[in-house]
């Protein structure tokens, strides 16, 4: 094992450097972000007049709010950047530069040779996001001291930033073998990320199942839930469109003139999506299949080293 | 002539049709975009983002393998031997992808200044997305790739390098003519706004006119309801926004900017390659 590390150093010394250099980057800077907001929340006087400031979920909003969206998507963007820089140029320049048939020749079969080659690289790839995966998770815990941060910022931090890691990982090893040329597998590869993103977000349904969402009674408590979509009920019982349901808020207004209309004249909203207390279920199904569809990448891979030419 | 353009495309068709393609994917969504969804939707704002990005990404993995490659790969020696100089070597390589992807930046620019026209002037990076500067941005983006590739003669790293660097530049450039374009903005009221010619709104203010029939802000004085809306009544909410004949002197700035880089990276890539061995 300490052989191939060496290899991999040897062979990816400049990405290897450039991702722990970008993700040693964004965990000290998210890092420091979450100290410098605990350390203002931690001045907080709970008997002083602003003391409903100090705890507004809000209370960042001016002072750290750009900041901490810039980190997070930097953060989202991170998985797929370490995917491709270290993923594609596996395959892709012992192929480019024609040293394939004889490293492969060296490692007796193909197989054992990408194993062995990508195996370590995963290792320290994963290894290293995890530091800004957890200093991201921090910072957002921060930013949304006193709210739940369930699903919000959903696949920026915490397990689902490693196990997109994974999955970028097995994309760009499979584009790196299919095209065999570095910047071509490069280009097509972040085309392909943004597709994966868009993909991850439209299969969220499958590990995210919409259940009825608790009523909102403050602002902040549907935060950290995954809104889907809304059901209306009219005060009747009968479930309405939402058309109707605006048609019958207007026409309580209108019969209620200048004051508030009975409550029990207006129509109930029922939101569907998955509540920020499932955020582990969702972790763990999200986290199976992203293993499996990253395993089943690596096997392509290994299938295409093990039959194309090596030139 | 015809043989580096045949040369360029040998040697480099998967990044080149790459690029066109997604040059041409975007212009096409430009053209279409307006027609199916709505003024600042997520089709128009994702559009533009990658107006900014692609014409950037493209320069980059262009430039560092007109050089980088020929060195990685070992191929440089051959190469140079077959032309008198090298630096007219470096030359041939280069012109032809400047003509065939700043041909289709500009198509895209061309483009996006429909969109743009549509969308109103509330967004930010607008000159950026329109006119000239589309292209600009690549050559400037080719040149740092080409400078790169051959300093660091190898193609991941220039890319590597030269993504951060390109950020960096853009972010510098906005920054430095921020206050330029502040100080030539001028005052529009918002019934005279359609969007036409308008990019980069700076400020939406109430405003009234003074003696000399110029605008100027003032905050309503009120401690009533009614007489908040008596005082609004006599106010004008007045845009402070570039105006378009700002359109001109913004682009020879990116022109200028381009230059610059073609300059220097330019002349990092010619001090690199006549210094090299034959290896």
């Amino acid at each position: 094992m300490a052989g191939w590390l060496r290899v991999a150093w040897r062979l990816q010394r400049w990405e290897l450097a450039f991702v722990a250099a970008a993700c040693a980057g964004l965990a000290a800077a998210a890092g420091l972000l979450a100290v410098d907001m605990r350390s203002v929340l931690a001045a907080c006087d709970p008997a002083a007049a602003d003391a409903v400031a100090c705890t507004s979920p809000y209370r960042f909003q001016d002072s750290h709010g750009s900041a901490v969206s810039l980190l997070t998507m930097l953060a989202t963007v991170l998985p797929f950047g370490i995917g491709l820089v270290l993923g594609v140029p596996m395959v892709a320049r012992e192929v480019e530069h024609r040293t394939a048939h004889l490293s492969w020749a060296l490692a007796g079969s193909r197989l054992r040779w990408l194993a062995w080659r990508a195996a370590p690289v995963a290792v320290v790839a994963l290894l290293l996001v995890s530091l800004p995966a957890v200093a991201v998770d921090q910072m957002l815990r921060a930013r949304w001291a006193n709210s739940d941060l369930g699903l919000l910022e959903f696949g920026a931090h915490g397990v689902p930033l490693v196990t997109r890691t994974g999955l970028a990982l097995g994309m760009g090893l499979l584009i790196g073998a299919l095209i065999g040329r570095l910047l071509p597998a490069l280009l097509v590869g972040i085309g392909l990320s943004v597709a994966a993103s868009v993909g991850l977000d439209l299969l969220a349904p499958l590990w995210m199942p919409a259940e009825p969402l608790p009523a909102v009674v403050q602002g902040d408590e549907r935060l950290g839930a995954r809104w889907r979509y809304s059901v209306y009920r009219a005060p009747d019982g009968a479930w309405i469109s939402e058309r109707e349901a605006r048609a019958l808020e207007e026409a309580a207004h209108v019969r209620a003139g200048s004051a508030e209309p009975d409550p029990a004249s207006l129509p109930e909203e029922v939101g569907y999506g998955t509540p920020s207390h499932r955020y582990p279920d969702v972790v763990v199904r999200e986290s199976a299949a992203l293993a499996v569809a990253a395993l089943g990448l690596m096997g392509a891979a290994g299938l295409l080293v093990h039959r194309r030419r090596p030139g | 002539m015809l043989g580096w353009l045949r040369v360029a495309w040998r040697l480099q068709r998967w990044e080149l049709g790459l690029s066109i393609g997604a040059l041409c994917v975007l212009t096409v969504g430009a053209l279409v975009t307006p027609m199916t969804t709505l003024v600042g939707s997520d089709a128009w704002m994702t559009l533009l983002a990658f107006t900014l990005i692609v014409p950037i990404v493209s320069g980059l993995a262009l430039g560092v393998g007109i050089v980088g490659r020929e060195i990685g790969m070992r191929t440089g020696h051959l190469a140079w031997t077959l032309e008198p100089r090298r630096d007219r070597w470096l030359l041939g390589r280069a012109w032809p992808v400047v003509l065939m992807v700043g041909l289709p930046c500009l198509v895209l620019s061309v483009a996006t200044a429909r969109l743009i026209e549509h969308s109103g002037p509330s967004q930010a990076y607008q000159l950026a997305m329109t006119g000239p500067n589309v292209a600009f941005r690549f050559v400037l983006a080719l040149a740092v790739g080409i400078g790169l590739g051959a300093a660091l003669r190898r193609e991941l790293p220039g890319l590597l390098v030269g993504l951060p660097l390109m950020v960096g530049l853009v972010a510098v450039i906005g920054v430095a003519t921020d206050p330029w374009l502040r100080a030539n903005a001028v005052m529009v009221p918002q019934g005279e706004i359609d969007g036409r010619g308008f990019v980069r709104a700076l400020t939406f203010e109430m405003a009234e006119r003074d003696t000399a029939g110029r605008w100027v802000v003032r905050e309503p004085q009120c401690d009533s309801p009614a007489s908040c809306d008596a005082a609004y009544a006599t106010m004008t909410m007045v845009m402070t926004a570039v105006p378009p004949a700002m359109h001109g002197p913004y682009a020879a700035v990116e022109a200028l900017v381009a230059l610059a880089g073609v300059a220097g990276f330019g002349g990092l890539a010619r001090w690199a390659i006549s210094r090299r061995g034959p290896d």
